[in-house]
């Protein structure tokens, strides 16, 4: 379903290009959940942002190819890539306290991916509202009414997250890309956010990019993992084998 | 939200009691005798007493001070001692020139500045951001008299779209006392405009780099769809503060611009007051720009509560 294919994506520092992110090739089955696993300044936020289409700044410049069933995100002008954000791809960030707006309700903001596309989805206020509650109860918002009517403050962190997962699932994407959503949660609400991830992913066959640095996370949740490491891939393969069995060095410092 | 607003109107109110006690206090310290003022070479002792029972002078501090905010409230202030009248007849019409003066001038720096900082602010970098800055930069750095006097001589007397030194009574003609009151504004605001301008452009871009922002794109919006309806609620705010501060310092600037543009308002009859020690008189004017300023950050306050709802705690 995506193709990653020589990725490359640099930056200019005082002019001079500096690589983040070089020679990165993976894929993405239907239904499938990939965890990138990597320490910070790996290039695994870089590569879920370009996936997403969220690397428009000017000082860089970005070559592969990202193929998202027959679209070419890395290529493709931002109108095309607006269609695909929210839309076909999900994307959720590490802190749901300042990726969420203060002065917008939490309601408004789920439902703002239908909101966009209003005209070509048809949706009325209503549907749209209903369609928010109805994404929201499957993340575990049991609270979804009251939790609708309020402002991103009066909510708790996990419900926070929760409620950001369901905004990106609003319109039922292909892919949802979450870049390290549990790394601001305590233990146990991460716990439980993994677990509505493989949920929905089970009942909806919705494929997961998961980035985290966190190994027992991806453990638990991914099929299949991405190593990364100074913006290159280390190595890849299903978790058993990464886990059991890792050939590079890296990956076993990583493990032990 | 009531019960903020309720909150904020107690405030006010203890704010209101602070600050007339404290003008009161002061001018019951500084130096000089509004008495012997008066009498100068033909002040005898029983001349002097007379007037003191006159003026209500004899009475205890604490008297006084009550006869003064209950004055406030139904807007007596006594009688000025220089003129033998009311001292809100005497004011009265200078306040309304005052408060028309900076209600237009805010009406221009608000109309002015959100849509120039906002069209800069999404054209930073771009040929617009180019001329705007640097012409932000000068006229910040121009004080309003000059900035008056500039106007004065352009459009009045170059232009001749109005008479200087002309002012027009807004008893004989309304409509031509906005007029005439519209080139002093302009030079009040201008400077104001500026700061505006700046400020909201470089709050518009700083949080359109906040993760909010970013994930705002990745629901599929566009810059237009992000600004309006995610960034600039929040970049509004420090701007409104600011105004807020602006109003109040629109008084005391207009004392200023009021000399240049010969208008009879509250700036002259302040100096004239303070150098009889018509305390009276001093007293009232600085309780009215204290009152003004007070309830310009009290709606500045319920703004902030309407747009933020953190702020309604």
């Amino acid at each position: 379903m995506l193709t990653v294919k020589d990725l490359k994506i640099e930056f200019f520092d005082h002019d001079l290009p500096e690589v983040a992110v070089k020679d990165v090739d993976f894929t993405i089955k239907d239904g499938e959940i990939l965890g990138i696993v990597g320490e910070s300044g790996s290039g695994k936020s870089m590569t879920a942002m370009a996936i997403a289409g969220l690397l428009n700044r000017k000082d860089l410049t970005k070559s592969g190819m990202i193929d998202l069933d027959g679209t070419d995100i890395l290529n493709s002008p931002r109108s095309k890539i607006r269609e695909i954000q929210g839309n076909e791809i999900g994307f959720v960030f590490q802190d749901p306290l300042n990726s969420m707006n203060p002065v917008l309700k939490v309601g408004a903001q789920v439902e703002e991916a239908m909101r966009i596309r209003k005209k070509e989805l048809g949706f009325s206020k209503e549907d749209m509202k209903n369609r928010a509650l109805e994404v929201m109860k499957s993340v575990g918002l049991d609270d979804a009414e009251r939790i609708y009517e309020s402002y991103p403050h009066q909510i708790s962190g996990g419900q926070r997250q929760r409620a950001m997962i369901a905004a990106a699932l609003v319109l039922k994407p292909k892919l949802l890309i979450c870049d390290e959503p549990t790394t601001a949660l305590d233990v146990t609400v991460q716990k439980r956010i993994i677990d509505v991830l493989k949920e929905l992913n089970q009942k909806t066959g919705t494929s997961i990019l998961f980035i985290s640095h966190d190994l027992s996370v991806i453990k638990a949740l991914c099929d299949r993992v991405v190593v990364m490491k100074d913006g290159l891939v280390v190595e890849e393969g299903s978790v058993k084998e990464i886990f059991e069995n890792p050939t590079k060095e890296y990956t076993k410092q990583l493990i032990f | 939200m009531g019960k903020y607003i309720i909150k904020k109107l107690i405030r006010l109110i203890i704010t209101l009691f602070i600050t007339s006690f404290v003008i009161f206090l002061i001018f019951e310290l500084v130096p000089g005798d509004p008495v012997l003022d008066k009498l100068g070479t033909r002040a005898t002792p029983e001349l002097v007493e007379a007037l003191r029972i006159q003026y209500g002078l004899d009475q205890p501090f604490i008297l006084r001070y009550l006869k003064f905010i209950g004055g406030i409230f139904t807007l007596d202030f006594g009688t000025s001692y220089s003129y033998g009248v009311p001292v809100a007849s005497l004011l009265k019409e200078k306040i309304v020139i005052n408060l028309f003066l900076s209600v237009i001038a805010l009406f221009f720096v608000i109309v002015i500045s959100f849509p120039l900082g906002i069209y800069v602010a999404k054209h930073t970098g771009g040929i617009s951001d180019k001329i705007i800055s640097p012409l932000n930069q000068a006229s910040m750095s121009i004080p309003s008299f000059v900035l008056g006097l500039l106007i004065t001589f352009f459009f009045g007397i170059v232009l001749r779209w109005f008479r200087p030194g002309g002012y027009v009574s807004f008893n004989t003609n309304f409509g031509g006392f906005l007029y005439f009151l519209i080139f002093p504004a302009f030079a009040l605001a201008i400077p104001k405009i500026a700061m505006c301008i700046r400020l909201l452009k470089g709050n518009i871009l700083e949080e359109a780099g906040k993760d909010y922002s970013l994930t705002a794109y990745a629901r599929g919006n566009n810059t237009t769809g992000l600004l309006y309806r995610h960034v600039l609620k929040n970049a509004i705010m420090p701007t409104i503060t600011f105004i807020g501060m602006i109003a109040a310092d629109m008084i005391c600037s207009g004392i200023v611009i009021e000399q240049v543009f010969s208008i009879p308002g509250l700036g002259q009859m302040l100096i004239s007051s303070i150098s009889t020690r018509d305390f009276p008189v001093v007293e009232a004017e600085v309780m009215m720009i204290a009152l003004f300023i007070m309830l310009i950050s009290f709606l500045t306050d319920i703004i902030h509560a309407l747009i933020d709802p953190r702020v309604r705690i």
